[in-house]
């Protein structure tokens, strides 16, 4: 039989990838995944028989489960002889937090069921309790490979110096399976070592190694960069620039748009004709960013080969910022071309760089015989702030054509700076079509319209319209009936309503809310409880009290959370310690909404009470739970917090900086932005500048 | 990285001349501020950005401004204007991608930048400022 080999291969590689399935990404602070719940793990055939006594089945079973797992916390070796089936489900374990950290380690240790030593060593990388450690590099030395990968994983996800020889040991086996050795490169970079530099270094210039290696090589490598003297860094990403390998290429043109190094832009230049689309538009946006004008000769030079919209605007960006002369001499070339497309592709870039001297291009592409085109010029127009634009476009909120009618009624609101409302309200929100009317009413909405009330109202019952959209309105509302029909809406169940239940604080509220307590209670319902309690919290119902230390001594650990913080707002200051406790076990995978609940908190006496001790918690060398505190510091107190983050972005550890980007980037808000931007004119040390830049002109591109 | 790791180990018979204990102390500091003084390399633009003592006084100046046109007007204004350290915040009072009649309310610390001093700084990077009214003085708050 033919088949045969395959269907072993393929057998193989599915139980090679278990771990490799149930393992989550823990680079960054947006893990979470305890509630998700995980097949059992199975001991695997051909393994000796365990002595575990008679195969126990239906409540037996569900009683020795829960033996075990009550015995977690205070006996390590109780997972030592467990098989498969009696192995609680790991959201269970999870749940206990690091207290598990003692029986996982030994587990992965001591347990002969490789499945099962792959789960423990998986929990243990989402836990990310430094003491797992040893456990983890002695099952680098395990003979099943799905350990080695869990290992592996766990090790990225808890990065330590100590781990780098291990490593480097594992990556020094001429046996080892070709997916944990690029798993491998990636944790070695995470290690934050010298040691590790020169290892990734040189695998990323053996042009022996599978390409796959070398892509994971070039990431960790780019992870060790505040390790790496500038020059060295960009040097390496040259070399990848020009190593005809396009994984790498790809990887390389990412990075060099953050490096910004004019070094770099030869080797972009000559990337703009890459058979790949995302190398040569990679390259072209990076040489845009650099901003070295002897890149400009080379874009022009690309522009009679481009083949497509997303090519030609890039172009056009990095152009319009090199060489803006040379930008509107094209722009006048592209927007007289025979493609429409290219035509359309012109009038949008004009409107994208918002500048005036694009307003005669787009006045005579407002006369195209193409409606596409006339519809690209007057969106164009409402984003060029000219005051030639209400003369061309007014004419046009009356045009025969009704995609060109509705488009200049936009152009015009957003060119007036979003004061024109009474164009929305004639020209769109009357029309018969329900979504035109309701993009109207979402508009009038942002300008604080009270004759769209009823519609936004009716929008959020039906679940039609983003909350963040309309929550302002909402909140700014004087209309008597908003509070009670949000309320209403929570009811049913939209917990997402919740803050915006807490803001506005509807008569009736509190009740409510400890009703709602006592049936998510009866019901195990969590999600609702958490919010119940959070509301129960934030209206400070001493009437709440009792139903409230049931949820502070919940069996789930972010459910005592919310309970803890309810009875600290409700002026239970012993709650603030057993809070804080909670927060020091809770698994690293926990932390990231731990932050977000505790940063949501409104009252100042309890952010007053806990502030001291999450500062000193941002000093703490578990990585994690720093980070994780700085984010709630930034949401009490930006102005204060954002220097920890700062530090955080200039660190040696690439965890620790990987987390700071990623809790800056989760906080949007306005003022957030405002400081990064101070940052970025003051900040010194060129990595962390960099990263800045980065995630400032990100911010601008959502904001555009 | 300390001076202290540079210093050799000195054998207990031979008696220990100062100018050689100054001279290998004096190695050592040269050594280790090369290596690694001040923290992680630092360009030449100064330290990071660092929080302002919060007993020292900020004034708040309030203004109408039309920017230089572009893509990413507000950003690029902010970020020039930053680099004079006395500038505290910019806090931009309407959320618009628009570059003309924008309004702002400054913070910035007038001890070490006067009102006229800010009010020229603005006119170099915005093309029209206008004061407006209400410009109101705040006491000391944590930066």
């Amino acid at each position: 039989m033919k088949l045969r080999p395959f269907v072993f291969g393929a057998a193989i590689v599915a139980v090679a990838l278990v771990p490799a399935v149930f393992s989550v990404s823990r680079a960054l602070a947006d893990g979470g995944d305890d509630d998700e719940a995980e097949p059992e793990a199975k001991p695997q055939k051909g393994k000796p028989a365990l002595a575990h006594g008679p195969e126990l089945s239906g409540p037996e079973l569900e009683k020795k489960r829960r033996k075990i797992l009550g015995a977690i916390t205070t006996d390590e070796n109780v997972l030592i002889n467990v098989s498969g089936r009696e192995m609680p489900a790991s959201p269970d374990i999870m749940n206990l937090g690091r207290k598990g950290t003692k029986a996982l380690a030994r587990c992965v240790a001591d347990n002969v069921d490789d499945g099962l030593r792959a789960m423990c060593a998986n929990m243990l990388g989402r836990l990310g309790d430094a003491a797992a450690l040893p456990a983890l590099h002695g099952a680098l030395e395990a003979w099943d490979a799905s350990v080695r990968r869990a290992a592996i994983d766990a090790l990225r996800a808890i990065p330590s110096p100590t781990s780098a020889d291990p490593l480097i040991k594992l990556l020094g086996r001429e046996d080892e399976e070709p997916e944990n050795i690029a798993a491998a490169y990636r944790a070695l970079g995470a290690t934050s070592t010298g040691k590790a530099v020169k290892v990734l270094r040189a695998a990323l210039r053996d042009s022996e190694k599978e390409a796959a290696h070398r892509d994971a090589a070039f990431d960790g490598l780019w992870k060790s960069r505040h390790l790496v003297p500038r020059d060295a860094m960009v040097s390496d990403v040259s070399y990848a620039l020009g190593s005809n390998v396009v994984s790498l290429q790809a990887k390389a043109t990412k990075v060099a748009a953050e490096l910004r190094a004019p070094a770099l832009v030869s080797g972009l230049a000559s990337l703009m004709g890459n058979a790949d689309v995302h190398v040569r538009n990679r390259a072209v946006y990076a040489l845009g960013k650099i901003g070295d004008k002897a890149a400009a000769s080379a874009l022009l030079a690309q522009i009679p080969k481009v083949r497509e919209a997303r090519m030609l605007n890039n172009i056009a960006f990095a152009l319009e910022r090199l060489d803006p002369s040379a930008f509107y001499g094209t722009a006048q070339k592209l927007a007289d071309h025979k493609q429409a497309s290219i035509r359309m592709n012109t009038a949008f870039v004009l409107g994208d760089v918002r500048r005036a001297e694009g307003v005669p291009l787009l006045q005579k592409a407002l006369a195209d015989k193409n409606d596409v085109v006339r519809v690209s010029a007057v969106n164009a127009l409402g984003k060029i702030d000219s005051p030639d634009t209400e003369k061309l476009l007014l004419p046009l909120t009356s045009d025969p054509n009704a995609a060109l009618r509705h488009e200049a009624v936009l152009a015009l609101y957003l060119a007036s700076g979003k004061r024109r409302t009474d164009l929305i309200f004639d020209k769109l929100y009357s029309a018969e079509d329900p979504a035109q009317k309701l993009e109207a009413a979402l508009l009038l909405a942002d300008a604080s319209d009270v004759r769209v009330t009823q519609d936004i109202l009716a929008c959020v019952e039906n679940g039609r319209c983003p909350l963040p959209r309309v929550e302002g309105f909402l909140l700014r509302s004087k209309t008597p009936e908003v509070p009670g029909r949000i309320m209403l809406e929570w009811t049913a169940g939209r917990t997402q309503l919740t803050p915006l239940v807490i803001a506005l604080k509807p008569a009736g509220a509190a009740p409510l809310a400890t009703s709602s307590i006592s049936k998510a209670l009866a019901h195990a319902d969590t999600r609702t409880l958490a919010s119940a309690t959070d509301l129960a919290g934030a209206l400070r119902d001493k009437e709440a009290a009792t139903a409230l230390a049931r949820v502070a001594s919940h069996e789930v650990a972010m459910v005592r959370v919310h309970g803890l913080l309810a009875q600290g707002a409700l002026g239970d200051v012993s709650a603030d310690a057993k809070l804080l406790a909670e927060i020091d076990n809770l698994s690293a995978s926990r932390l990231a909404r731990v932050s977000e609940v505790l940063g949501s908190v409104a009252a100042p006496e309890v952010r007053t009470r806990l502030l001291p001790e999450i500062v000193k918690r941002e000093k703490s060398a578990d990585l994690r739970l720093a980070m994780a505190c700085a984010a709630i510091h930034l949401a009490w107190d930006a102005d204060t917090a954002i220097f920890r983050f700062l530090d955080a972005l200039a660190s040696d550890k690439a965890l620790e900086r990987d987390l700071a980007v990623a809790y800056l980037r989760r906080d949007d808000r306005e003022r957030v932005t405002w400081l990064m931007r101070r940052a970025v004119a003051r900040e010194s040390r060129p990595y962390a500048r960099d990263v800045l830049r980065t995630l400032v002109d990100a911010r601008a591109r959502k904001d555009s | 990285m300390t001076a202290a790791l540079f210093i050799p180990f000195v054998p207990r018979a031979r008696p220990i001349r100062t100018t050689t204990v100054v001279r290998w102390l004096s190695l050592g500091l040269l050594v280790s501020c090369t290596w690694g003084c001040g923290g992680p390399a630092l360009a030449a633009g100064g330290p990071p950005d660092a929080p302002v003592a919060a007993g020292e006084p900020r004034e708040t100046l309030v203004v109408e401004l039309d920017l230089p046109r572009g893509a990413t007007c507000e950003q690029d204004f902010d970020v020039g204007l930053y680099e004079q350290r006395a500038i505290v915040l910019v806090e931009w009072l309407e959320s618009s991608p628009r570059c003309s009649a924008r309004h702002a309310r400054i913070q910035y610390l007038p001890r070490r930048l006067s009102k006229a001093a800010l009010l020229d700084l603005l006119k170099k990077r915005a093309q029209r400022v206008t004061e407006t009214p209400g410009a109101v003085a705040s006491p000391a708050s944590p930066s």
